[in-house]
Formats: C-alpha cells, structure tokens, sequence
C-alpha cells in the first residue's frame, strides 16, 4: 500500500503543476481574446474554477503530509507536456487555441480519472470526492469546447473571408 | 482576408501530418504494452484503422489538387504540444502512456470536429462525410481508453506492490486487469479490455 501511496502523492502533485499551468494559459488566452466574447467569458468562468480547484488539490496533499512544493523537480514528462500545449495556447488564432484548450482539458480529465482510480486503491475517500468534484468541472469545460468549435470554427472562417475584418483572436 | 478553401486544405494537411504521427505511436505503444494485452491489442486495432483514415485523407488532398505535407515539416505543423504528447504517448510508464494516447485521441477529435465545420462551410459534401466518419472512430476510441483507464491504473499499482511484495510472477500474470485487493465501486468496474465496437 505504500507504492500506491506514493504514487498518488506523485500524481497528485502532477495535477497542482498541471492546474498551475493551467492558470497561466488560461489567463493569457482571456487577455488576448477580443472577437469572441462568449469564448473568452467561458475561459474566465474556468479561470476561477481552477483557482479553487490549486486550492482543492493543496488540501489533499497537506493532509495527507506533503505539500505541492515538496517534489518540484521530479514533474519532467508533464510539464514538458503542458508547456508543449501552451505553446499552441500561444497562437493567437482563435481555431488552434480552442483545439489545444480541448486537448489541455482532456490532459487534466485524463489526470483526473488516474487520480480518483488511485484513490479508491489506498481507500483515500477524501481524495477521490475532491477528484471527482474536479472531473465535473473538467468535464463540463472541455463539452463546452467541444460543443463550440463548430461555431468558432466557422466565425473565423467568415471572418477571415471578410475584408478588414480581424479574424484571429 | 483569406478564402475557406485555403483553411480547408491546410488542416486537412494538418490532418494528414496528425495520423502520420499517431501511426508511429501506436506502432510504438502497441509493442511497449505487451504486458497489459488487451490495450495492446486495441491500439494494434485502432493502428489498422489509422492507416486506413491516412489513405482517406490523401484522397480528400488529391481531389482537392493539393498534396501532403513532408514528413519532416511534422514537427512544424502539429507544434510542440502534439510533439510533447507523441513523446509522453512511448513512455515505457502505462498509465502516463496512456494519458497521453487519449490527449492525442482527443486533439484527433477536436481537428475532425474543425475539419467538419470548414467543409460545411465550404460546401464540400464529401470530405464532410469522411470528417464525420473520421470523427466517429476517433470518438470511439479516446472513449474506450477514457473507459479502460481506472481499470489499468488499479492493475498497475497491484502490479507495482504486488512486485514489491516479491510475490511470485503469477499473480503478476498479462491480463491481471483487476488487482486481487480492489473494493467494488464505479471506478473498479470491471473494464472489458477488447476494444472500442466496430462501427
């Protein structure tokens, strides 16, 4: 039961990283966005949501003894992920952002199911509720993006084919 | 300003480049997940499946009077965070492994949910179809791995103890999807390991 143990602490600290992350692109794509007002008003919505979500995952570490810092430097593989998918968050064209915002979110679903899993493995109750009160929101944010890129996709579109329209952001 | 058409043809190269890379990390998958055969055999499944939407694909560039992209424009293409989830996707680790498998599952879905949308707009009835085709085994497939994922992290951490334990390999035994200990709940359900269906 110790493996299990570690190995949800492990990723447990994965997931803070990932939601730390998850702040930055979500903040910077909210600041660039300026033709699609419902798509940037749906990012600040999850913008707060992972803010209390850092906090959630804060909790569970700490009570179960550690602390988000504690293993930094050990995260390689995630966080070359996240920075990866961050650099496509970077584009300033509103069809990729939407794609890699999709992919982010299933990144964390992803997290998320391995968390919960985990949890009901070490018999941590607490964790798993927490988890699964995350999954929702991940969930319901990665089916809006979804649900949206149609509609996104062809705004951009006519944008695009309209002149002196700003089509991108 | 810049016509439909123009978008149309350059992410369906961005299409094409995508399954190009999703081959070469089902190929890789499928060999480093002998131990756990079932998700092998389903990537094996879903390799075949790949192979066979590339073709598609080319067919949809060459009707359109383009062609795809060079293999070492890839990189250039996709960008580092399909890049980094190729790299994650061949991790010798299973569960990060297949994390990353259905991330990219799900970049395949987004793209053909784009795709769709832009060949609605173009008019493009038959590179429509395809895109729903497309998108409905990409669906599948990011579903049964989302579906199969409790199952194989709670086989890998018995795993991982059991080996720690120094118990005898045969508890250790391919296919061991369930580890022995497992309470009963949601997320223990016993995860049939055989594949997404056949459409």
């Amino acid at each position: 039961m110790t493996e299990t143990r570690e190995h949800l602490l492990n990723w447990l600290r994965d997931a803070h990283a990932m939601e730390q992350q998850a702040e930055q692109m979500l903040k910077s794509q909210a600041s660039r966005i300026d033709n699609y007002p419902k798509v940037k008003a749906r990012i600040e919505q999850h913008l707060e949501e992972t803010r209390g979500q850092q906090r959630l995952l804060e909790g569970c570490l700490e009570r179960l003894g550690s602390s988000p810092s504690a293993v930094k430097d050990t995260m390689g593989m995630m966080t070359a992920l996240g920075q990866g998918i961050s650099g496509m968050f970077a584009s300033d064209e509103i069809v990729k952002g939407s794609m890699a915002s999709y992919v982010f979110e299933n990144m964390e679903i992803a997290s998320y199911v391995t968390l919960i899993a985990a949890a009901q493995q070490a018999g941590d109750t607490e964790t798993q509720r927490v988890c699964e009160q995350i999954l929702a929101q991940e969930e319901a944010m990665a089916q809006w993006v979804l649900d949206n890129l149609p509609e996104v996709t062809q705004a951009f579109l006519v944008r695009d084919a309209t002149e002196g329209m700003e089509a991108k952001k | 300003m810049t016509h439909p058409r123009v978008h149309l043809v350059e992410w369906l190269r961005d299409a094409h480049a995508m399954e190009q890379h999703s081959e070469q990390m089902l190929r890789g998958q499928a060999k480093r997940l002998e131990r756990y055969p079932k998700l092998a055999q389903a990537l094996q499944r879903h390799l075949e499946q790949t192979l066979a939407q590339k073709e598609l694909l080319e067919q949809c560039l060459q009707r359109m009077d383009a062609s795809p992209s060079a293999l070492k424009d890839l990189a250039g293409r996709l960008g580092a965070g399909a890049q980094a989830l190729a790299t994650m996707a061949v991790e010798d680790e299973p569960v990060k492994a297949t994390m990353a498998c259905l991330a990219f599952e799900q970049m395949e879905v987004a793209t053909y949910t784009v795709l769709f949308a832009a060949a609605h707009q173009a008019g493009d009835i038959q590179c429509q179809r395809m895109f729903d085709r497309l998108l409905q085994e990409e669906q599948a497939m990011a579903g049964w791995l989302r579906d199969s994922l409790p199952g194989l992290v709670q086989a890998y951490l018995a795993r991982d103890a059991a080996a720690d334990r120094s118990v005898t390999t045969q508890s250790m035994a391919p296919g061991a999807a369930q580890p022995p200990q497992a309470p009963p709940g949601p997320a223990a359900k016993d995860v049939p390991f055989d594949g997404p269906r056949p459409r």
